[in-house]
């Protein structure tokens, strides 16, 4: 009865004992597969995502938002932009105020991103890449960024 | 807008013709949506509505008691292929305007040519606010960025052409502007060229050049520094003076760190006058601004702002005589939302025509 009480009291305190181990991550730029776009840089990933017009392989590059995954949405913020959401949004509608042309399109979760990727050639958006790897319809352009995340 | 609709068979034919372009413009932003992969638009309301009232007012007379002003803002693009369009449509309870107007075509990525009625891009707070009252962190703008229909000195708007672009080096981008066009006349303020009805003072709106520079370390990034200058002729509908040459230059700048905001420009103003043989009135004026923001929601900010030889004899800027000579100002913003803020604002503010204390709040937002 001790052993088993000692064996049960020692799994709760592993089970409680600090918080869960960082996880390996990296977040992707995709494109639907029959994208005429083969590879984007991290800066045309960041201008056009400011909402400045970048062209790719002769595409106008039209980035989507992928907002439905908030970890996934601050890290490529964080990493990407190098701004927070609010900083984020607030540029680029000054930017579209003041030169023209469009805010990007924003999917609220990995299935209506990939509904506007497959609709549109030339869009691209952000995921998981454990989540693109699931996807044969998608293609990675571009590693963003890896590394643990808790 | 039911005042507008009061006032007369004119102004209620007016706000039709305004009221079918924008219809137009709507349109055009609908059908760019639809169209193909080359295609992208948006659209942008921009919805405020202030309180304001002065105190210790000097002479008591020219004080703001309890006043209320809303607005609304109207703006839409649509980038079909390498064509381009943007509109703006200003309303408020007692007036209307195009504000902008533009047919462009991009050349490249970076440089694109408009035709039409624009922001001319003098110093930074012209372009990259106006209207878009959201968008500036404060509520009232600085004096000398003030509106040409409010008591600004300067031309906010020409009609012609805009060639904006920039170039990117391995340290940064350079980027620029250069607008020509007919600009405003001075009747009891300035009033630009209208292109809701192009029949007003056609005669009189005489052309104006401005050019504007700014280097930023990273290619559209906030963080920037600039200069611009500009020379506008403009005709007294008044014949006070006939006509002036006004020229401009000046220097701006805006920074961003962690949660640090510092915003300044600094302007020098020149008008001279031909046909009366007076002599050249010369000013300058001058803005910082501070933010520091707490939290994610609420930003703290001050401002001051100063002129020198602004004079309230002079020919020229002693036309505008509730023009901002000096004022100190305080103020904290709300983010309600992510679209919408809540932001309170102290002033004391000196005028050729008066001093006082103010206070403001303002809701502002955008939408969708």
């Amino acid at each position: 009865m001790k052993r088993f009480a000692f064996i049960a009291g020692l799994a709760i305190l592993l089970a409680w004992n600090g918080p869960s181990p960082a996880e390996e991550r990296a977040v992707v730029i995709v494109a639907a597969q029959d994208s005429p776009l083969d590879a984007i840089t991290p800066h045309q990933v960041r201008l056009s995502f400011l909402a400045v017009p970048v062209r790719v392989d002769g595409a106008l590059v039209k980035p989507v938002l992928n907002t439905g995954d908030p970890l996934l949405h601050e890290v490529f913020l964080q990493k990407a932009i190098y701004l927070s959401d609010q900083h984020y949004r607030r540029q680029i509608v000054s930017q579209v105020f003041r030169s023209g042309g469009a805010r990007p399109a924003e999917a609220r979760g990995t299935r209506e991103l990939i509904e506007l990727l497959q609709r549109g050639p030339e869009r691209i958006g952000y995921m998981w890449r454990r989540d693109a790897r699931d996807h044969n319809d998608l293609k990675i352009l571009q590693v963003l960024w890896q590394g643990s995340v808790q | 807008m039911l005042s507008i609709i009061r006032d007369g068979g004119a102004c209620w034919f007016r706000f039709q013709r305004a009221g079918l372009g924008v219809a137009t413009l709507f349109l055009l932003v609908g059908l760019t949506e639809s169209a193909g992969a080359d295609t992208s638009g948006d659209f942008l309301l921009f919805p405020g509505l202030e309180w304001r009232n002065d105190s210790n007012a000097d002479p008591p007379g020219f004080a703001t008691d309890d006043e209320w002003f809303g607005s609304l803002d109207l703006f839409a693009t649509a980038d079909v292929g390498q064509f381009r369009f943007l509109g703006e449509w200003f309303l408020t309870e007692n007036s209307q305007e195009i504000q902008r107007l533009q047919f462009g075509w991009r050349f490249d990525a970076d440089d694109s040519l408009w035709l039409g009625r624009f922001h001319t891009p003098i110093g930074y707070w012209n372009t990259a606010y106006h209207h878009g009252t959201y968008l500036q962190t404060s509520v009232s703008r600085p004096g000398i960025a003030e509106f040409e229909g409010g008591d600004g000195p300067l031309p906010t708007h020409f009609t012609g052409l805009l060639w904006e672009g920039s170039a990117s080096t391995d340290d940064g981008a350079l980027h620029y502007s250069l607008g020509l066009g007919a600009g405003p006349v001075l009747d009891s303020k300035l009033d630009p060229f209208d292109v809701a009805n192009p029949d007003d003072h056609h005669h009189d709106h005489e052309t104006g050049a401005v050019v504007n520079v700014n280097w930023r370390p990273a290619p559209h990034g906030r963080n920037q520094v600039g200069a611009f200058a500009g020379r506008t002729e403009i005709s007294d509908s008044a014949e006070v003076f006939g006509h002036t040459e006004q020229t401009l230059y000046g220097v701006y700048g805006n920074w961003h760190r962690d949660r640090l905001r510092l915003l300044g420009a600094w302007f020098h103003v020149s008008n001279s006058f031909e046909g009366i043989g007076a002599p050249d009135e010369d000013f300058s004026a001058a803005y910082l601004q501070g933010e520091y923001g707490f939290g994610a929601r609420t930003t703290a900010y001050g401002r001051i702002e100063t002129t020198n030889g602004a004079r309230a004899d002079a020919r020229y800027l002693g036309r505008f005589e509730a023009f901002i000579t000096e004022r100190t100002l305080a103020g904290l913003r709300y983010e309600l939302t992510d679209r919408q803020a809540l932001t309170v604002e102290l002033a004391t503010r000196e005028s050729f025509e008066a001093e006082a204390d103010r206070v403001t709040v303002q809701w502002s937002a955008y939408f969708p």
